[in-house]
């Protein structure tokens, strides 16, 4: 454990958050002109240039609103709440893997901030603990709203959690490791889409339901339940929430990437530092296949919602699992 | 021995350990089995612990007699209690680190990679893995027989108009 290892890993963690909390910002922005454009509209165009000032804007309008607690809140979690659901949307960057290694100042650098050999748990264990933000806020706002869009928050994310968590173990018997990395490398001849679609298909829905986005996202639709689990935030804390939503997003992208889409490889040689252009680029594409979605279906009532995580997408992914572990024995 | 009136806290407070019994598994170079209890335990069940709280809507507990004895006695025979336990403690970490051992060794090699988990529950544990499995399904099978006895023999008495 030399200085050189303790500067290397800060410089790291503060490229990686500050990277991210601008893409994150600048999420919104895009997401905001795509669903416009689905819409037939324009979307934010006047603050700065094509409207790319935009998310400044949005950050200080944020920032200047007061923070308005209720009377009659929990005031410990209700100001906890919004910190529980951010901070594991971020720290699953701990572990995703942007490239292989680069020669920067005659060190050679990982880029990755590390990786553990259980990594893909980690990341299953955070979206875990980003559920206790969503409940927690509900619950400590003293409103039934909010208690009520808490609550059936919740309870979809878990469902979704266990079919997440089992259409990815057809990736791991393929890659047999948990590692990241690792499961980037096995990926060096062909991406494991070929090898899972299915397993890929229902990642992307158990996704789009765990980070409560449409056509999952009735607990926080304005008609049905005014906002859900963040009625009472304003200001700041509400930005914490958004924030946390949209960078769960980025997230879940990075981990499909990673899993499906063969993380940094490209089929032609490039050089080691293009390496987390081609993941963002990638990123990108299941991104924008997130915002496509929202901008196309509409949502799922709660009941159905639940319905299809228990009796659809568990058997299918038990079914992925299944077949997975039978080609392999065969072929084997 | 409760610092909570709120069921809530007493529920966090039981996330907060369980979060530093997965360090500890860390600690004992186990990180499989450290991930695996934030997963499942912290993150699933402790979840619907809090669910069935917040569902309920458990009062926090008033103040009052309990025991028979008034809040100061309480207070004095909580703390005396504590530090009784404290003091089994203390004795047997002291008692631990003095003889040199590590206490029955990590269970690194036995439990803390997936490879090794998998190993132990499919080959030496096959059978009670299975048998637990059968276990969880006879106790979920059950608890959904119960609630929909009740709730198909209230709705029925219901609409069929008859005086409950």
């Amino acid at each position: 454990m030399s200085v050189d290892f303790f500067i290397e890993a800060v410089v790291k963690c503060l490229v990686v958050f500050l990277v991210l909390l601008t893409a994150v910002a600048y999420l919104v922005f895009i997401e905001r002109r795509v669903l416009a454009h689905i819409q037939s509209r324009i979307g934010p165009n006047r603050v700065g240039p094509q409207g790319l000032f935009q998310p400044a804007a949005d950050a200080l309008k944020l920032m200047t609103k007061e923070t308005v607690i209720p009377e009659a809140a929990d005031r410990i979690l209700f100001l906890v709440a919004p910190v529980v659901s951010l901070v594991p949307a971020l720290l699953t960057f701990a572990v995703i893997p942007v490239g292989a290694t680069v020669d920067l100042f005659g060190r050679e650098v990982a880029l990755r901030i590390t990786d553990i050999n259980v990594a893909l748990l980690f990341l299953l264990a955070l979206s875990s603990i980003g559920v206790y933000g969503i409940f927690l806020g509900g619950w400590s706002s003293n409103n039934k709203y909010a208690l009520l869009g808490g609550i059936r928050s919740s309870a979809q994310m878990i469902s979704y959690e266990l079919s997440m968590g089992m259409s990815v173990i057809g990736v791991i018997m393929l890659a047999g490791s948990f590692s990241l990395v690792d499961i980037v490398n096995a990926q060096s001849t062909v991406p494991f889409i070929v090898y899972q679609p299915l397993g890929f298909v229902l990642f992307s829905i158990a996704a789009m339901a765990e980070i409560n986005r449409t056509p999952f996202d009735l607990p926080e639709a304005e008609p049905e339940l005014v906002a859900g689990y963040h009625t009472e935030y304003s200001g700041m804390r509400f930005a914490m929430y958004f924030l946390g939503e949209y960078a769960n997003l980025i997230t879940v992208c990075a981990i499909g990437t990673v899993l499906f889409l063969g993380g940094w490889l490209v089929p032609w040689p490039s050089p080691a530092w293009m390496a987390p252009l081609w993941m963002v680029g990638k990123m990108g594409i299941l991104i924008f296949l997130a915002i496509w979605t929202r901008g196309t279906l509409p949502r799922f009532r709660f009941d159905q919602l639940m319905t299809f995580g228990w009796k659809v997408m568990l058997p299918a992914a038990l079914v992925n699992i299944f077949l997975t572990a039978v080609v392999m024995a065969f072929l084997n | 021995m409760v610092t909570a009136r709120s069921p809530i806290y007493s529920a966090l407070s039981l996330v907060g350990v369980l979060a530093v019994t997965a360090v500890f598994y860390l600690m004992l170079s186990a990180p499989f089995l450290a991930v695996l209890q934030v997963l499942v335990y912290a993150g699933a069940i402790m979840v619907l612990f809090i669910f069935v709280i917040m569902l309920l809507s458990l009062r926090t507990e008033e103040g009052g007699e309990v025991m028979g004895l008034p809040t100061g006695a309480r207070r004095v025979v909580a703390v005396v209690f504590s530090l009784l336990l404290l003091g089994q403690l203390a004795y047997l970490g002291a008692t631990l680190v003095l003889s040199g051992r590590s206490g029955g060794g990590p269970p690194g090699e036995i439990l803390g990679t997936p490879v090794a988990l998998g190993t132990q529950l499919f080959q030496r544990y096959l059978v009670p893995f299975q048998m637990t499995g059968i276990l969880l399904l006879v106790a979920i099978v059950g608890a959904v027989a119960i609630t929909r006895r009740h709730g198909r023999r209230g709705l029925e008495g219901t609409m069929a108009g008859e005086e409950d």
